[in-house]
């Protein structure tokens, strides 16, 4: 998962809820599990209280003392931290057995505030709740403080342990969560995915659109895609189409003025075939042009180089057969051209064309793929180009001279292609004095 | 020799079969895919030029067809939309050769040529047979090293003996290969032309198997 990804926005704000929503839930469970438990204690304690008060009467001394005491064993153990005391004002009346010789200190309530709640420190300092309330008994003047006291240390034992089953359960319920998340968010992005394969499909040429059952979010993105390409598509084939009826339709004229023309004796007839000549090859460089796809493409499909120039040799083989040329293929392996196909072909056709036309007999074909720019070298052992000739014969609209080698229009042509594809053609010597032609293209990734 | 032409351009086609015609050669044209198909797989060609832009039946199914059906003379098909990938599925298609229009008709013909001296297992243009030589690219035929003048009919004809030396043609075949359709098969021209080459090229040049057919005969002696 990158991190400049859907997936990792969707996976890391999903964490942080689960988190936070869950802190949330623990904190408050707890909180509400502690106020549960200590009411419930309360509730005990105050039900002693009742039975002291219940029990208490005023002899005939005007002393007060207790008709029974709670059965409670707790209540006699010493220091069991359950205590319960009666007080008039500071002075101690009665003690539970379990406080031996101490006494619990404690803030005094008014007399109508009722039952009160406190938090006091017991005779060995453990913490202590204590439920006091002043009572008016009868028979007497004076009020009296009965307290019931109990130890709070099982609350805090019984919230722990509580805590930490609950802690256990959600971190359980976050793992199951996240993991829910997790599968969420490959299934919701998967469309997505399969956007990203198809589109590969299209690149490396096994598919022409991308499919359309998308769901209704993507599939906008994806019919608009298809539009694009088709119109480009549909542009380039009509632009293609028209080249090739133009082409038709002039190139049987052409050949009938051609050859009516050789016909003719003497200067009229050879200004007549000159002339015929030149229109031949600048309809033919036009055409050429106008039929090359540039960067047309939408998408820019990977085209395999390797198979293109098998192709072109095969051809090669057969129309220079009796030249007796070896046209020798070399690391042309996992070159994939960025562009259109039909373009790529009619580069390396011209290039090969003209190899074969001047090798004497050998061209080698060799290739490399270097900064996502595919390299790709054609060499001849013929006579070469001079080279300050090898600029004039790439030059747009240059007067051909057929007798200099590699003046044919071909090299033009292919110099004006890769141009639209920000490549480039380059001459040089060849190893062998012929001429060595380097065509720089982008790659396909 | 015997062409077959299939070019939907009539005056194209002219030019073809009057160049054709003038180099010796016998020659048969359609002007569609539909007629060039019919007559490919009903006539015996030496050769075939095929337009690859044919009304009706484009000319690289055509192709297949005859491929297809056990057409095996050398076809060299014409281009007009040329790109490159049309020219590699024609040859993948069985093609032997291809040019490109424009065209002249002189490298038409040098590769029409070419086709026809491969096709029959000739490597040089120049083909030998004891003394007589022939020039497939000038026509040009010498006996001893002297130029003989030939007829189009005897030229043709020995075309066809030097390019099939060895082997035994019988009559209808020779008749097939350097006459028109329309010539009457039961005239005795084949016997005459045999004897007048015969005549200006030596007795023994070619040998007559009765009943099967003739046979040229290269030995030195």
């Amino acid at each position: 998962m990158r991190a400049r990804s859907l997936s990792f926005r969707l996976f890391t704000t999903s964490i942080v809820w689960v988190f936070m929503a869950l802190t949330v839930v623990g904190v408050l469970l707890t909180l509400m599990f502690q106020h549960h438990i200590e009411e419930h204690f309360d509730a005990f304690l105050y039900d002693h209280l009742e039975e002291n008060i219940a029990a208490a009467i005023i002899d005939n001394t005007g002393e007060l003392y207790l008709t029974w005491v709670p059965a409670d064993r707790r209540f006699s153990e010493p220091y069991s931290g359950w205590y319960w005391q009666i007080n008039q004002n500071n002075k101690l009346i009665a003690t539970s057995e379990s406080l031996v010789d101490g006494r619990l200190e404690f803030t005094q309530p008014d007399v109508d505030a009722g039952a009160q709640v406190q938090k006091v420190f017991g005779p060995h300092k453990e913490k202590l709740r204590i439920v006091v309330q002043q009572v008016i008994v009868p028979g007497s003047d004076f009020t009296y403080s009965f307290l019931v006291a109990g130890t709070v240390a099982g609350i805090n034992r019984d919230v722990r342990n509580f805590t930490t089953k609950l802690v256990i359960t959600l971190m359980l319920l976050g793992a199951g969560l996240i993991s829910a998340v997790f599968m969420q968010i490959r299934i919701g992005l998967k469309p997505l995915r399969q956007m990203k394969t198809a589109l590969k499909d299209i690149r490396s040429g096994t598919q022409k659109r991308l499919p359309e059952d998308f769901p209704a979010e993507v599939l906008p993105i994806v019919r608009e895609l298809n539009t694009m390409m088709g119109h480009s598509e549909a542009l380039l084939e009509r632009a293609r189409t028209q080249v090739g009826d133009l082409a038709h339709a002039l190139k049987n004229p052409m050949t009938v003025i051609r050859n009516e023309a050789h016909e003719i004796e003497g200067e009229r007839g050879k200004l007549l075939a000159e002339k015929t000549e030149a229109m031949a090859s600048y309809i033919e460089r036009y055409l050429s042009r106008a039929r090359a796809a540039g960067s047309a493409n939408v998408i820019g499909a990977s085209v395999d180089v390797q198979a293109i120039v098998k192709d072109i040799s095969f051809l090669m083989v057969h129309t220079y057969q009796d030249d007796d040329i070896n046209i020798r293929l070399r690391q042309l392996d996992g070159l994939y051209f960025k562009g259109d196909a039909q373009d790529l072909e009619e580069m390396i056709g011209n290039l090969l064309d003209n190899a074969c036309k001047w090798a004497n007999s050998e061209v080698i074909v060799y290739g490399e793929t270097r900064n996502s720019r595919i390299v790709l070298c054609i060499e001849d052992d013929g006579p070469g180009i001079p080279r300050h000739q090898r600029e004039n014969v790439l030059k747009r609209g240059q007067r051909l001279d057929e007798t200099v080698p590699g003046s044919g229009l071909g090299l033009g042509i292919v110099s004006d292609i890769a141009a639209l594809y920000h490549g480039s053609l380059i001459l040089q010597q060849s190893s062998t004095g012929g001429l060595l032609a380097r065509l720089e293209l982008p790659a396909a990734e | 020799m015997k062409i077959l032409v299939v070019e939907d351009d009539l005056q194209v086609s002219r030019q073809i079969e009057t160049a054709l015609r003038n180099s010796g050669y016998v020659v048969e044209s359609a002007c569609d895919g539909e007629e060039g198909l019919y007559q490919g797989e009903s006539g015996s060609f030496d050769a075939a030029i095929l337009d690859l832009g044919l009304p009706k039946i484009d000319g690289i199914k055509v192709l297949h067809q005859w491929r297809s059906t056990g057409q095996n003379m050398p076809v060299l098909i014409l281009t007009a939309r040329d790109t490159w990938r049309e020219k590699v599925n024609g040859l993948r298609a069985g093609a032997d050769d291809y040019v490109a229009k424009p065209f002249q008709v002189e490298e038409l013909l040098a590769r029409v040529e070419a086709l026809i001296r491969r096709a029959t297992g000739h490597a040089s243009p120049v083909l030998v047979c004891g003394p007589v030589m022939f020039d497939t690219t000038s026509n040009r035929v010498t006996c001893n090293e002297t130029v003989v003048d030939l007829t189009a009919l005897e030229l043709g004809m020995l075309s066809y003996l030097m390019h099939h030396q060895g082997e035994v043609i019988s009559k209808s075949e020779l008749t097939e290969h350097i006459y028109d359709q329309d010539f009457d098969r039961d005239s005795n021209v084949i016997e005459v032309l045999v004897n007048r080459l015969r005549n200006k090229l030596g007795a023994g040049l070619i040998k007559t198997h009765r009943g099967l057919g003739y046979q040229l005969v290269c030995d030195e002696n």
